[in-house]
């Protein structure tokens, strides 16, 4: 290849960089539009548009409070967060121990006779490791409404929490940048890659 | 010069870019985004091979195992705790059908391949010779039966195998092979294939010639096909960079994700891969992006308060789906395994009007389980209600019908006026149809026949002014999105700078009605930036007549959503009365 189709091949790639990088800082600068919204907020969607399969009111999260556990004997106190977003009766809640740890204190299941909408209920418990291993710790809870039933799991890694929450916001990210890509092609009118699915007769959609 | 910098600049772009990419998969484990196009996905068996000379056969019978929803569905405290939680739970063993079969020689050449029959038998043959090779049956289908894959990232679009060797030296019965419930739990992937297979059944048993009666109906042969990824103990919310549970489809990327438990864990966690209910719940979303279309939104709800109606709609249509192919009126969704703690994540009845009960005329549009009530109701033969003082005693068995409404092309879901869709349209592509009368169990789910109340179509002309009488927030119930809100389709047959006016008046008081003015694209998120192209929402100074005003750029045969929406964080007010103009002439409601 001669140099003068390297230096129109590299000319090339390098306007169509900075139109990308222009394209991309107008994207993001219409992202934040509006940016004087007073009344209604205006929020950001997802970064790609998905549907999402039914949830009950109950939701279930576990916090740890203090450090976590590094070497066998190491005590470490677990709280548990239930939230509904409706009134809820007889909220059942049980702590899931596996082997490997032991509870020192608190209660491993139980009932919460009232559940107010929008008003979390505090469950706490303490454990002592035996080993060093990553153990999952689970809350679970469950309550039973005008005929239907709900239920959410939470779970706690003892060792290996921060590395997924940590890997939780990378795949985040890296869907964010996507769906930013897959943006950026439907404002372009470019098609991505070939779909492992047959041709969609409405032909591809790209979604924010 | 120049051409040098710019040269470094790439080269330095391209490999900070291979960098980024490199270091986000690690940092994601591989994982990069649910749309992602990992490797393409290993050819689908091409056919039988016709050996010449000797030959032996082996044959045998796949079936899988799946894990079922503890405690009788529709009584008991199934996942409560008691006697019904007791493990094992109960697991019933199926055949795998019509799904694909592969032999490989030990250096992993393909010799045979082929497919299960409607019994999960298989009968292949390879020539004879004491060479060991390896029959997989194959989590997928493309055949006039079904067109699916179960493979397990998108990053790598891997399918699963249920495997066993055997030697070539005479002809063999392999016995049955099973796919187990539990260990690698390969039972899933094949309960998710058999769960397409049961949806596309269903079709062609209902709808297979529905063109013979309702001229326009797309007759159903075989869904096109769609993918769907799992892996055990994977979570697709972590993409989302969630640890709650979620199965999903992607709109437009034909991908279902189904949840396979958490981190790992599939004896504590959420996990769908043998909830029926959820997976045939996102296909019929597959079914709605890929056969005839779907306006939904998108994102959570939970089946107990006012939504966007394009979200009411596709869910509850999926909700029905499942029920339908299932033939139970039961949406069932549990949590756990044998080996650690079960629950029912969500279980309700889909026949009594216990949940999502509509409050007023018209907010059945709204609420998800009143359009799944009412496609229900649409379908079985039960004589329900009275309710809202109606009696279903006419309409059973009209699958057909919903199917009709939802793809024929002129007065149906596919046609190119519709836009924003929701059970609005259906009641009119399905009143189009001059077939059965719906109006007794559209009045029990106080659901109006048409648009009236979301993507009314509107052009010019001459009309009365509107009314808005605002109502507090409420976070539970959601109804505000309902009272303080209209919303109407647009569509300019010019493409040029418009300017639409809202004009309100509200002499009531005490308070003051506060209207304002939004504007949106044919996603039209409410109150999502990227979505909003105009809006106006000034504060009014007191009692009397305000305006609102946006200047927006239109294209022409576009689809745009104007929505008048009453502010109520200043306070209430009383009634206000309005109206709405484009270039100085009034909006109406019309038929597009």
């Amino acid at each position: 290849m001669s140099g003068h189709s390297l230096s129109a091949i590299f000319l090339f790639i390098a306007v169509a960089a900075i139109a990308m990088a222009t394209h991309i800082a107008d994207l993001r600068k219409q992202e934040r539009r509006p940016a004087s919204v007073k009344k209604e907020q205006l929020t950001t969607a997802p970064p790609f548009k998905h549907t999402e399969k039914l949830r009950g009111p109950l939701n279930a999260m576990i916090e740890l409070i203090g450090a976590h556990p590094i070497a066998a004997g190491d005590v470490f106190v677990l709280r548990g967060l239930i939230h509904s977003t409706k009134d809820l009766q007889d909220v059942e809640f049980k702590w899931s121990i596996p082997a490997g740890l032991e509870v020192v204190n608190g209660t491993v299941a139980g009932t919460i006779s009232i559940l107010k909408s929008n008003q979390p209920t505090e469950v706490q418990i303490t454990l002592r490791a035996l080993g060093p291993e990553n153990r999952q710790v689970h809350l679970i809870t469950n309550a039973a409404d005008r005929g239907a039933r709900f239920a959410d799991s939470a779970q706690y890694n003892t060792v290996l929490q921060a590395k997924i929450d940590q890997r939780l916001k990378a795949m985040r990210a890296s869907t964010e940048r996507a769906g930013f890509r897959a943006k950026s092609l439907r404002k372009s009118g470019a098609k991505p890659g070939p779909q492992p699915a047959d041709s969609n007769r409405h032909g591809l959609k790209i979604y924010e | 010069m120049a051409g040098r910098v710019l040269s470094t600049l790439i080269l330095l772009l391209s490999i900070l870019g291979c960098n980024s990419e490199d270091s986000a998969s690690v940092a994601t484990g591989g994982r990069i985004d649910p749309s992602y196009n990992g490797p393409a996905e290993t050819d689908y068996c091409p056919g039988s091979t016709n050996y010449t000379g000797s030959t032996v056969t082996v044959s045998g019978t796949a079936k899988f195992t799946r894990r079922n929803p503890w405690g009788t569905e529709g009584a008991g405290n199934g996942g409560l705790g008691g006697a019904l939680t007791t493990s094992p739970h109960p697991a019933s063993e199926h055949p795998i059908r019509y799904a694909e079969v592969r032999i490989t020689d030990p250096a992993g050449n393909l010799v045979q391949c082929g497919e299960t029959d409607g019994t999960g038998a298989f009968s292949l043959t390879v020539p004879t010779g004491a060479v060991t090779y390896t029959l997989s049956v194959i989590s997928r289908s493309y055949n006039s039966k079904l067109r699916a894959s179960v493979l397990n990232r998108p990053e790598q679009n891997r399918f699963y195998s249920l495997s066993q060797t055997f030697t070539a030296s005479s002809s063999v019965n392999l016995g049955v092979l099973m796919a187990k419930a539990s260990g690698d739990n390969l039972g899933a992937a094949f309960n998710i294939l058999d769960q397409f297979l049961e949806a596309n059944e269903y079709l062609r048993s209902e709808v297979g010639n529905c063109s013979a009666t309702l001229a326009g109906c797309l007759d159903f042969t075989v869904a096109p096909k769609v993918v769907a990824y799992w892996e055990n103990g994977f979570n697709p919310n972590s993409y989302f960079g969630s640890s709650s549970g979620l199965s999903f489809y992607l709109p437009g990327y034909s991908r279902l994700f189904i949840l396979g438990g958490n981190n790992g864990d599939v004896d504590n966690s959420d996990t769908d891969h043998f909830d029926n209910s959820v997976i045939l719940h996102e296909y019929a979303h597959f079914l709605e992006d890929n056969i005839f279309t779907s306006d939904s939104p998108g994102g959570s709800h939970n089946g107990d308060r006012v939504i966007d109606p394009r979200l009411a709609w596709s869910e509850g249509w999926g909700n029905f789906f499942q029920a339908a192919v299932r033939n139970t009126a039961k949406y069932t969704d549990s949590l756990g395994n044998d080996d650690g703690t079960t629950r029912l994540i969500f279980d309700a009845d889909l026949e009594t009007a216990d949940r999502d009960e509509p409050t007023t005329d018209g907010q059945g549009n709204f609420r998800e389980f009143s359009v799944t009530r009412l496609l229900w109701d649409a379908v079985d033969a039960n004589a329900d209600g009275p309710t809202n003082g109606a009696t279903d005693n006419v309409v059973s068995g009209k699958f057909n019908e919903i199917w009709a409404a939802l793809t024929k092309s002129s007065d149906g879901f596919r046609d190119e006026a519709y836009a924003f869709r929701n059970i609005g349209h259906l009641h009119l592509a399905q009143v189009a149809l001059n077939a059965t009368d719906w109006s007794t169990i559209r009045t029990m789910e106080r659901q109006h026949p048409d648009t009236r109340d979301y993507a009314q179509y509107v052009t010019t002309g001459a009309c009365a002014d509107e009314s808005i009488t605002p109502i507090s927030t409420n976070t539970a119930t959601n109804e505000h999105f309902q009272t303080n809100n209209r919303f109407y389709h647009f569509r300019p047959t010019s493409s040029a700078t418009y300017t639409i006016t809202l004009t309100y008046t509200d002499n009531t008081g005490p308070g003051v009605v506060d209207l304002d003015l939004y504007v949106y694209n044919k996603n039209a998120r409410f109150m999502v930036a990227q979505d909003v192209i105009g809006y106006s929402h000034s504060q009014p100074s007191g009692l009397g007549t305000h305006t609102e005003t946006v200047n927006v750029s239109l294209t022409a045969g576009t689809d745009y959503l104007i929505n008048v929406n009453a502010y109520v964080g200043a306070g209430l007010g009383g009634t206000a009365t309005f109206n709405l103009k484009v270039n100085g002439s009034q909006l109406c409601p019309a038929t597009l």
